[in-house]
């Protein structure tokens, strides 16, 4: 079998036209938002409330223990608006496009998404998104400055720097696994539900990596890299990140996606679409 | 589905058919989990959730016992709960919401059985498939891990009715929720706020007798204790006589409300249902 | 002239599994799958010249869908050639994405909370549309189907009909050179399917574009395509106009009159062979050499009128072809 040609189906399409279409998606979903203005309370307000929830846990663990494997309450907040940024950005932007694509494969209309004469897979990944999320990912921020505040702490240029480059390796990686479940849902329905592994596996990113020991953290820097959507860039911000790690956590992420790409292009090979 | 014989014989022979059916139904519910084995091993894999919260605190407990809790106690528990929730799981409220959304359900309407029944059915019949792919998990962590817990006495006993109500008491709030797909179109998202709030208040992420002391009492007395957080204490035997009796007492009670809540929502929207003809 | 769509020897097929009733298969399945093969198409050959109206006709199953959607690019053959407007469908390239489309029925590509225009101008920027370009095709486009009003209402509020004309706006505001529609009239009222055909006749004409079109309903066919292609089993029986089938298929004439006596049973069978004499209406089937004569006669019966002489109609021919390939091949 010869190389699979990693930009098969692009063309000669210019980032600018991509910008484009995304503009032109994020456009649509903002009207089909704002239709359902109850969006703001059910999926924004609610949002943050289930983050809030999701912190019980970790409450817990900081009642009785002073710190959680050398972290203090503090800079777990940090960790948690780290988490609670990641988790809205998850929902506003790569969930929806998940689910829409799974409902197109589902009703059969994927057909309409892959005639665009653009690459399928972002393509795919644009094909929705979830605006009022974007609150749940403000409230993070804002968790992240109240804690840095009162660790009174400023992060140095630097610092900021890798922060963001985690993050963004994070998401990578998130759209990563999102691509590798819309592969495996072209070939059982039923594997759609593997979203639902990403969400639960997602909230383990709430805690410090350093608190898995020998397999689980291997897998959770590696395979899943929730280390990397959250340890690391509070880390960062919190002046503790080394420089080897952001390089191997960059590395990862894009492994991740290469290995994500190849399986997309195999999955569109093999693409059966419903039947009429 | 298989052959129904009508028997009209009277009571005996209605209660004869209505166990042939079951069986049936049984049958049927069982090579359909089968068939979906691939949503099987994403239903297993998603509820791990507990063995890898076992993994959380088995570390965080290195340092010692953390209100009352030790590793071993930990790793008795989480497995406990782990298997459990496997036990008392459904997926009814996805199913029948869809079913009433989409008039589906006209079709079950139709037959000489009832439903929830079927739905009951189809969900035990999944019930062996479901253990056969989780119960080897839970032993390699078991292995794994080594060090338990746990006391094995009398009110080992008492623990299969426990996980029985526990599941009835899920049932109920699933269908209760269901049915409000008879006036409301997005039922399936007030379940996931009960969901919600099961993850953290039933004792799944975390033993609720670890909360804060005054919101730990509360917490022990809602229906999500009840669906999970208490079979599993009374399994790893953490429980005394008297707690044992409340705990049942509580699920019993909640039992109550919500099937009481099921079945009257149930009727109240098979009428709505045939108005609007669907 | 090249050929705008050209296909040799085009096969497809799925690997499909297979699952027997009960519960002990079902188990054993758990472990071990088992699959068939289906095949979809089997050595498909065709070309198409550019701004040629064609139907693809055939039972459910048999392999129309599949091919058009070869032809789209969205699946993958599993031999065999295929060439559309220069390009190789499979490889998606944007220009060749650009002078397609596809129209499905039974699936919408339009937003359903969203009125229809938001959907237009969303295409507008997927499919890179100039906006001078794009008003003038949107205004001729609104203007030919009327529905100016109807696109700014939601969709999940508009008709079927009316969500069918907007979803071809949507088709062709890009100006495809190929328009490939299957079962676009499907579930519809008998007005709406004759404008649709009309729109989309007037469209090939004025714009010279390819168009496929699939249906069950033989009418559009025969009204709306001068050249079918007969698929079944997944082979292509037929190639060719509508008339030179029923020539091959079905040559008599069929011939019906309203009168107020009928002839006999003998002179009838003289004429041809009776299909129906009931109620003072008489059908027959009858040679062409002897139409003149039989028609004729007819006229010459008592308080005869609505004297009709046609072709056999387009389903009857079909199911005789199917019927000949079953006996042909009885163990398919």
């Amino acid at each position: 079998m010869t190389a699979p040609d990693l930009a098969a189906g692009t063309g000669a399409r210019s980032p600018g036209y991509y910008l484009r279409l995304i503009g032109g998606q994020l456009r649509m979903s903002v009207l089909a938002a704002l239709q359902y203005r109850l969006g703001f309370w059910t999926e924004g307000v609610l949002g943050v409330v289930w983050s809030a929830l999701g912190m019980a846990p970790l409450l817990v663990a900081v009642e009785h223990l002073e710190t959680v494997e050398g972290w203090t309450a503090w800079e777990l907040v940090v960790l948690t608006g780290c988490f609670t940024l990641v988790s809205g950005l998850f929902g506003a932007l790569i969930q929806p496009a998940l689910n829409e694509s799974m409902n197109h494969i589902r009703r059969g209309t994927l057909d309409y998404v892959l005639l665009r004469p653009a690459d399928a897979l972002v393509l795919c990944l644009v094909t929705a998104f979830a605006p009022w999320r974007l609150v749940e990912a403000l409230g993070g921020l804002i968790l992240i400055v109240v804690g840095m505040i009162e660790i009174g702490r400023v992060p140095a240029a630097l610092d900021i720097l890798s922060a963001l480059g985690m993050g963004v390796a994070g998401m990578v990686a998130l759209y990563a696994f999102g691509v590798m479940i819309l592969c495996a849902s072209f070939r059982a329905v039923q594997l759609q539900n593997l979203t639902f592994l990403i969400e639960a596996i997602l909230d383990f990113a709430r805690w410090p990596a350093q608190v898995f020991r020998g397999f689980l953290r291997m897998v959770f820097t590696f395979v899943v890299p929730l280390a990397v959507m959250t340890t690391y860039p509070a880390e960062a911000l919190l002046g503790r990140l080394e420089g080897s790690t952001v390089v191997t956590a960059l590395a990862t992420s894009a492994g991740l996606m290469l290995v994500a790409r190849v399986l997309w292009l195999r999955a569109l090979r093999g693409y059966t679409s419903a039947s009429s | 589905m298989s052959h129904v014989a009508t028997d009209m014989s009277g009571e005996t022979g209605g209660l004869r058919r209505l166990g042939r059916v079951t069986a049936a139904m049984w049958r049927l519910g069982a090579s359909e989990a089968l068939a979906y084995r691939a949503a099987m091993l994403v239903w297993i894999l998603t509820t791990t959730f507990p063995l890898v919260s076992l993994a959380l605190w088995h570390s965080l407990a290195g340092g010692g016992a953390i209100g009352g809790y030790g590793r071993a106690e930990f790793t008795a528990y989480f497995l406990a709960a782990f298997v459990i929730r496997q036990m008392t799981a459904s997926w009814v409220v996805w199913d029948l919401a869809a079913q009433i959304a989409s008039g589906d359900l006209s079709t079950l309407l139709m037959r000489p059985v009832h439903p929830l029944l079927h739905h009951l059915m189809s969900n035990l019949a999944a019930l062996p498939v479901r253990m056969m792919l989780a119960v080897p998990l839970g032993l390699v962590v078991l292995i794994f891990v080594g060090d338990v817990e746990a006391d094995a006495g009398l009110h080992l006993l008492l623990a299969p009715a426990a996980v029985l109500m526990a599941w009835l008491l899920n049932v109920s709030v699933q269908i209760a929720v269901a049915c409000l797909a008879f006036w409301v179109t997005s039922s399936a998202s007030l379940f996931e706020l009960w969901l919600g709030l099961y993850m953290v208040l039933s004792g799944y992420a975390v033993p609720t007798g670890l909360f804060p002391a005054g919101l730990a009492a509360v917490v022990r007395y809602l229906p999500f204790h009840a669906a999970l957080g208490f079979p599993v204490e009374l399994t790893i035997g953490r429980l005394s006589g008297p707690e044992i009796a409340a705990g049942f007492a509580l699920q019993l009670l909640w039992l109550a409300v919500f099937g009481a809540l099921a079945l009257w929502l149930w009727r109240r929207g098979l009428r709505v249902y045939g108005a609007v003809g669907a | 002239m090249e050929p705008v769509v050209e296909v040799r020897a085009l096969c497809k097929q799925f690997r499909v599994p297979r699952r027997e009733a009960g519960l002990g298969a079902a188990l054993r399945a758990l472990f071990r799958r088992q699959y068939t093969t289906v095949e979809a198409v089997r050595e498909l050959s065709f070309s198409l010249g550019a701004g040629e109206r064609v139907g693809f006709l055939g039972p459910n199953g048999a392999g129309k869908t599949t091919t058009l959607k070869m032809l789209s690019g969205l699946l993958y053959p599993s031999s065999g050639a295929v060439q559309v407007a220069g390009h190789v469908p499979a490889q998606r390239a944007p220009e060749f994405l650009r002078s397609i489309s596809l129209v499905m029925g039974q699936k919408r590509q339009l937003s359903w909370d969203l009125p229809a225009v938001d959907t237009f101008e969303f295409n507008r920027v997927v499919f890179d549309i100039d906006a001078r370009d794009y008003r003038r095709r949107l205004d001729e486009l609104v203007s030919l189907l009327a529905v100016g009003e109807v696109m700014r209402r939601p969709v999940r509020q508009l008709s079927l009909g009316e969500r069918m004309k907007c979803e071809l706006v949507a088709a062709l505001l890009h100006a495809p050179r190929l328009l490939f529609l299957d079962e676009p009239t499907i579930g519809m009222d008998v007005a709406m399917q004759l404008s649709i055909r009309e729109f989309v006749r007037r469209y090939n004409v004025e714009h010279g574009a390819t168009v496929i079109l699939t249906s069950h309903y033989m009418e559009d066919v025969a009204a709306l395509c001068p050249r079918i292609l007969v698929i079944d089993g997944g082979q292509l029986r037929f190639d060719g106009s509508i008339e030179a089938l029923t020539r091959r298929i079905r040559p008599l004439r069929r011939a019906s009159v309203r009168a107020d006596s009928l002839p006999s049973a003998e002179a009838l069978a003289g004429m041809g062979r009776v299909v129906e004499v009931e109620g003072g209406r008489l059908v027959l089937d009858v040679e062409p050499a002897r139409v003149p004569a039989v028609v004729q006669a007819l006229i010459a019966l008592p308080g005869a009128q609505d004297l009709v002489v046609q072709d056999a109609p387009l389903e009857e021919v079909m199911r005789e072809l199917f019927r000949r390939e079953a006996g042909a091949e009885p163990g398919r």
